[in-house]
């Protein structure tokens, strides 16, 4: 059994301690994630805090035919689609990335920092924000996250081959946003 | 290289998601074709370009904040949902029965048993009738007696206005002495009781005595110590009916039982009806009750007392029977404000020799009976009795001054020793007489049924 396994078994079981160990293993990547879908840091932090919320309620629906941070993810995108409904009941995707644009980005934190100036690393998210919902999504899973195609499938819950080509024309839109500074 | 099905190929290939067949026949178009080699070098550095951005990470560990959430959101949660869920059995009984939803459900019902209530006395006041459960003590020798029904509430003994008048009224009194009461055995026993005033009562083996108050419309709502969850329903239903709200309160009006134990001595000293006229409390005359429930008249009660005094008291006819040769308990249906109430209980609380056992409880109107009813129920649901030892409606009213606890079913609990406070204090007895002087004769007081109890033992060796 896992350790994400074990600390289930122990949460089901009353021991809400170790459900916490299980926030603290899997927040920051899930913040990471969230972030660069949705683009702005306090919505993503509040995503993933409801997601871990709405994990725990419902633990003992998870059925382990997937790996657990699969199952997260799923919650994520929801609650992420959830609270934008909510917060923007009328927009588009066309006016969310209006929206987002605008956003701002931190490209200061974090330890690998490889990009030249925090100039390139803000056009590279306002580039990902401009993707349409679906194809950000899978390519920040994939580009991000290192998600397997399989695993992108069963979170967005699409065939691998729907993966396959959001991922591609993702990156093509990208790869047009961002010839610029794109060096091969 | 135009075909997308060959750039998805070439996407994959980049991240090593084709089988061996495609693979191969990725590299080898790689190999002929430039385009394709140009393409997958422009998807490789856009792949190093996002691998560059910077992660974010959350300055805070969420953990703590998750599980409180959690707990807060399973609070919230009917049972039926929070059944399955991982801390269930960190929740106790009281937290998911408290829960909002289960309040708002209950406070629902509860407002409509109450409206309910409301409506039929509206429409049938004659038929209002509550119950309230005696149970004759199977020691010792004493008699039933009950007060019969009572068409409306009477009219408060004119009091003293002053100090002095006050003594006169007292030395008058004095000579009170029992009264005589109209004996009806109840048929069945039911109503609730759950306090007893000796330790020697069984509530459930016991015949009980019927009473049935009627209110008459129109007559003063009592001022009765309620639950403020009965009165905002109250309100709420007043309003709902226009201008009734007097008689709705009339119909709303409930029944404070005092009970007590007396010794042999104080009962052939009519203590009791000297100390009830002393602080101007009329009881109800059971001839009088038959003609349609006046009150007994203070010049009648003074003659009554005087007649009883010569002639020995309560034996003398076959309407009054002695204390020494009948069993069970005494009762003296009156009308008592809650000063007045609260100066006999001071005076119970200070003459523990004379009056022992004290103990108050009102019993509930009937929508107060059906708000009971519907917290019983929750209660009954619950079936867990250990849980349920820490869920308790209990509110508190004050009552002349002392700070009462109204329990699930609207009664009340008092402890004489609350009494003896407020008897040490000398200020309420004097503020109760007073009170009795100026505003006996305009304010109502709620009805008050004495429960007196010969006391086997005597008082002193307790």
């Amino acid at each position: 059994v896992s350790d994400d396994g074990r600390w289930i078994d122990l949460a089901l079981k009353g021991q809400t301690e170790a459900f916490g160990q299980l926030v603290l293993k899997y927040q920051d990547r899930l913040f990471n994630t969230v972030f660069h879908v949705v683009g702005h840091a306090e919505d993503a932090q509040d995503i993933v805090q409801e997601t871990f919320v709405q994990a725990f309620l419902k633990l003992n629906s998870f059925q382990r035919r997937s790996a657990f941070f699969t199952w997260l993810y799923r919650i994520a995108f929801n609650v992420a689609i959830t609270q934008r409904r909510r917060r923007h009941p009328m927009a588009s995707i066309e006016r969310t990335k209006e929206t987002t644009r605008s956003e701002p980005v931190d490209c200061e934190a974090g330890p690998s920092q490889s990009l030249d100036n925090k100039e390139q690393c803000e056009q590279v998210r306002q580039a990902i924000n401009r993707l349409g919902d679906e194809f950000r999504t899978a390519l920040v899973l994939r580009e991000i996250d290192g998600l397997s195609y399989e695993e992108i499938a069963e979170i967005l819950d699409v065939p691998v081959g729907t993966v396959r080509s959001r991922l591609h024309r993702a990156r093509m839109e990208l790869k047009d946003q961002l010839k610029d500074f794109i060096t091969t | 290289m135009s075909s997308l099905p060959t750039n998805e190929l070439l996407s994959a290939y980049l991240d090593g998601e084709l089988t061996a067949a495609e693979r191969t026949e990725v590299e080898r178009l790689l190999a002929t074709d430039p385009a394709a080699r140009q393409l997958l070098d422009e998807l490789r550095a856009l792949s190093r370009t996002l691998h560059a951005l910077p992660k974010q990470t959350l300055s805070a560990d969420l953990s703590q904040r998750v599980l409180q959430e959690a707990k807060r959101r399973q609070l919230e949660a009917r049972p039926a949902d929070v059944q399955d869920l991982p801390t269930l059995p960190h929740r106790t009984f009281r937290e998911r029965f408290l829960s909002g939803r289960n309040l708002a459900w209950l406070s629902l019902t509860v407002g409509l048993a109450v409206l309910i209530s409301l409506n039929e006395k509206w429409q049938k006041p004659q038929q209002m009738a509550h119950q309230i459960a005696q149970n004759p003590a199977p020691e010792g020798q004493v008699f039933d007696r009950t007060v019969a029904s009572r068409p409306g509430p009477p009219p408060t003994m004119q009091a003293p206005a002053d100090a002095e008048d006050r003594k006169k009224v007292v030395l008058e009194e004095k000579a009170v002495a029992g009264r005589s009461k109209r004996l009806t055995k109840a048929k069945a026993a039911p109503v609730r009781d759950d306090v007893t005033v000796s330790p020697r009562r069984s509530v459930a083996d016991k015949p009980a005595l019927q009473y049935e108050p009627e209110a008459a419309p129109g007559s003063a709502p009592a001022a009765m110590p309620s639950s403020p969850m009965l009165e905002q329903k109250q309100n709420l239903a007043a309003r709902t009916q226009g201008d009734s709200s007097s008689k709705i309160g009339a119909a709303e009006s409930s029944v404070v039982v005092v009970r007590c134990r007396i010794s042999k001595d104080a009962a052939e000293q009519h203590s009791l009806e000297k100390l009830l006229a002393a602080h101007g409390i009329t009881w109800q005359d059971a001839e009088q009750r038959g003609r349609g429930g006046r009150a007994m008249p203070q010049e009648k009660a003074t003659k009554m007392a005087e007649a009883a005094k010569e002639q020995n008291a309560l034996a003398a006819s076959a309407d009054v029977a002695s204390i020494e040769t009948t069993t069970g308990p005494t009762t003296y249906e009156t009308n008592a404000t809650p000063d007045q109430l609260t100066a006999v209980l001071a005076e119970f609380a200070a003459k523990p020799k004379v009056f022992a056992a004290v103990s108050v409880q009102r019993v509930p109107s009937a929508a107060e009976l059906n708000l009971g009813q519907a917290l019983a129920a929750n209660r009954e649901n619950a079936q867990k009795k250990d849980a349920d030892k820490g869920f308790e409606f209990t509110q508190q009213v004050e009552v002349g001054g002392d700070m009462l606890n109204v329990g699930p079913s609207g009664e009340l609990k008092m402890e004489v020793r609350n009494l003896q406070n407020a008897a040490a204090k000398d200020e309420k007895p004097q503020a109760a007489a007073k009170s009795v002087g100026k505003k006996a004769a305009s304010q109502q007081g709620p009805r008050v049924v004495f429960v007196v109890e010969l006391d086997a033992a005597p008082p002193a060796k307790k």
